[in-house]
């Protein structure tokens, strides 16, 4: 879409489209901000923006009254451990949808895929009796099995286009070759699918960590990761603006750490693998 | 896309195993199969069992009582169910405008800005962030006494509105905090999309006069179908998430008019209002009804057009 544009017209675009930016990503701004003002401060109007005394004692006083670091390596183990359960469910069979599809392949993944549209309520009580009668409740097992099986569909579907893309004519090439099932999957597929593989997992990471209806339901003290941790923060105790956006930017820091790192492979997550 | 019936070509060495010559045959199943069981035993297995227990009477730990459809009967006639119903609606309406608007602030930017690698990651840091954290900054944003937006509403001279605190406004409050992230989403998605449209059909099309709505519509659009699949796809997944949200910003009130059904679900089966299992998944089933015909809709039109291809 190359045309030639003024350099009048390309300065107004651009300061337009920075003022939608910093809109969209203000109320992370101001969070940020906030958690290192004073409990006064962050109530006092007019708000200030950037001129205040900035003090570190609300994450000092959030860590002391729900320790953080138990619900961040709550959220670690639940959300990478589902990932990689998941993955190794997923890849054999992405694996037999792109390389051996059937005539109904294409029918099954969107099948699999639509039942992600499905309310997750449907099955809440069956799933909340089972973990209750088999002492899963509250445990980071339990959650790392239900959350492996809600991401599931998506893991496969990401992995099937990424699999998709890597070409049958190298894999029948050495089979012609007399290269086995094993060989061709150690030496030929592995090293082709590892971008997609690790793209996959970050953004599957992403989405465990943040997910919230089961680990909100299902889980009470010992296994909550950051989520149930933040929750308990929104119950109406007073004024605390201050820890309450403290206790956000420790939550959200993880994710928006990775994020930056690995934004191109998450770029590519995001949109599923379907979008170039 | 032909290896399924390629030739054997490890049939003439010999004496081999039956795993051995049928190894490239039998593996696509036996790869899938892990998959399809567990998705059985996690998606249709709790379907049928919440179907069976939504014709109980049973608070989950004593006896349960078989009470036919009467669950269904006392749903058709409660009022909060119609206000939840009423709700689920609105949200996965208001939720798709997140599309449009994602692909307009797409098309907008498309065009060169400077620092577009930075700016792109505005956009991308609302989606990566969990629902509960948006919950938590919006309800603050709507505080009637120090939130941004009361105090915004007053260089106007307007306000102060309690949004989470009026019946009215309430649901279209916490609807506008979901849309925030999802309508970053739909504009990475299609940013992403537009870098792929082919530019000599666009200039094709310029050389037959199309201009402004009609390019987009005819020629920008249509190239832009995967990115519009994948929104719709989210944004629906988005719309059912509002449990995240609701339960964060108003647990359902005030006087239960901002819950959805799922919401309804959880506060009559799970939540300390009572324990009545069998009410709470006559509503799942209901909602899940409701999302079938919604998804079978969908599955049919995407069958129709791969068929058509």
């Amino acid at each position: 879409m190359a045309r030639a544009v003024s350099t009048q017209r390309k300065a107004l675009v651009t300061v337009v489209a920075w003022v939608i930016g910093i809109v969209i990503f203000f109320p992370i701004l101001w969070t940020i901000l906030t958690s290192f003002k004073t409990e006064a401060e962050a109530i006092a109007s007019p708000p200030s923006f950037l001129f205040f005394d900035w003090t570190t004692e609300n994450y000092g006083e959030v860590q002391a009254r729900s320790d953080y670091f138990r619900h961040f390596w709550n959220s670690v183990i639940i959300s990478v451990g589902s990932t990689v359960l998941g993955l190794i469910i997923a890849v054999p069979a992405a694996w037999a949808m792109a390389f051996v599809p059937g005539k109904r392949t294409k029918d099954v993944l969107m099948w699999m895929l639509s039942t992600k549209m499905l309310p997750p309520v449907g099955v809440l009580i069956p799933i909340y009796l089972l973990f209750r009668d088999t002492g899963l409740l509250d445990t980071r097992i339990g959650l790392v099995g239900v959350l492996t099986l809600i991401n599931l569909p998506i893991i496969v579907w990401m992995l099937y286009t990424y699999f998709k893309e890597i070409p049958g004519e190298i894999l029948e090439a050495c089979r012609m070759d007399g290269a086995m099932l094993k060989e061709e999957i150690l030496y030929i597929l592995t090293p082709m699918a590892v971008p997609g593989i690790a793209s996959t997992l970050l953004l599957n990471v992403i989405l465990a960590w943040n997910e919230a209806f089961w680990t909100l339901n299902l889980t009470a003290a010992k296994a909550a990761p950051l989520t149930a941790f933040i929750a308990s923060y929104s119950s109406p105790e007073g004024l605390f603006y201050a820890k309450l956006s403290a206790a956000s930017t420790m939550a959200i820091a993880p994710i928006l750490i990775l994020g930056w790192f690995s934004q191109k492979q998450l770029v590519r997550g995001l949109t599923f693998g379907a979008v170039k | 896309m032909t290896q399924a019936t390629l030739p054997d070509t490890h049939a003439d060495r010999g004496k081999r195993s039956f795993w051995r010559r049928n190894q490239i045959a039998i593996s696509p199943w036996l790869f899938l199969a892990p998959g399809v069981i567990f998705f059985l035993i996690y998606v249709i297995f709790p379907v049928f069992q919440s179907f069976q227990i939504s014709t109980l009477r049973w608070d989950g730990l004593g006896d349960p009582e078989y009470i036919g459809l009467e669950n269904y009967r006392e749903l058709w006639d409660d009022p909060a169910f119609y206000v939840s119903l009423k709700n689920n609606v609105l949200w996965l309406l208001l939720y798709l405008l997140a599309i449009p608007a994602g692909l307009f602030i797409a098309l907008f930017l498309n065009q060169t800005v400077t620092g577009i690698r930075l700016y792109k990651s505005l956009f991308f840091f609302p989606f990566v962030i969990s629902q509960v954290v948006v919950g938590l900054v919006f309800t603050w944003f709507y505080d009637p006494t120090f939130g941004l937006l009361n105090v915004m509403l007053g260089w106007f001279g307007l306000g102060p509105i309690n949004v989470l605190g009026d019946p009215t406004y309430v649901t279209y409050g916490i609807i506008a905090a979901g849309l925030w992230p999802q309508t970053a989403y739909c504009m990475i998605l299609y940013l992403t999309g537009l870098n792929g449209v082919n530019p000599e059909q666009i200039e094709a099309g310029r050389l037959d006069n199309a201009r402004g709505w009609r390019m987009l519509w005819h020629i920008i659009i249509p190239q832009l179908k995967p990115a519009t699949f994948i929104a719709f796809v989210v944004t629906i997944i988005g719309a059912l998430r509002s449990f995240d949200l609701i339960s964060v910003m108003t647990n359902g009130g005030p006087f239960g008019e901002s819950r959805v059904l799922s919401f309804y679900m959880f506060e009559v089966a799970l939540s300390e209002y009572g324990f009545r299992m069998g009410y709470g998944a006559a509503i799942a089933v209901v909602l899940f009804l409701i999302m079938l015909i919604f998804i079978a809709y969908f599955l049919w039109s995407m069958y129709r057009e791969t068929r058509g291809r």
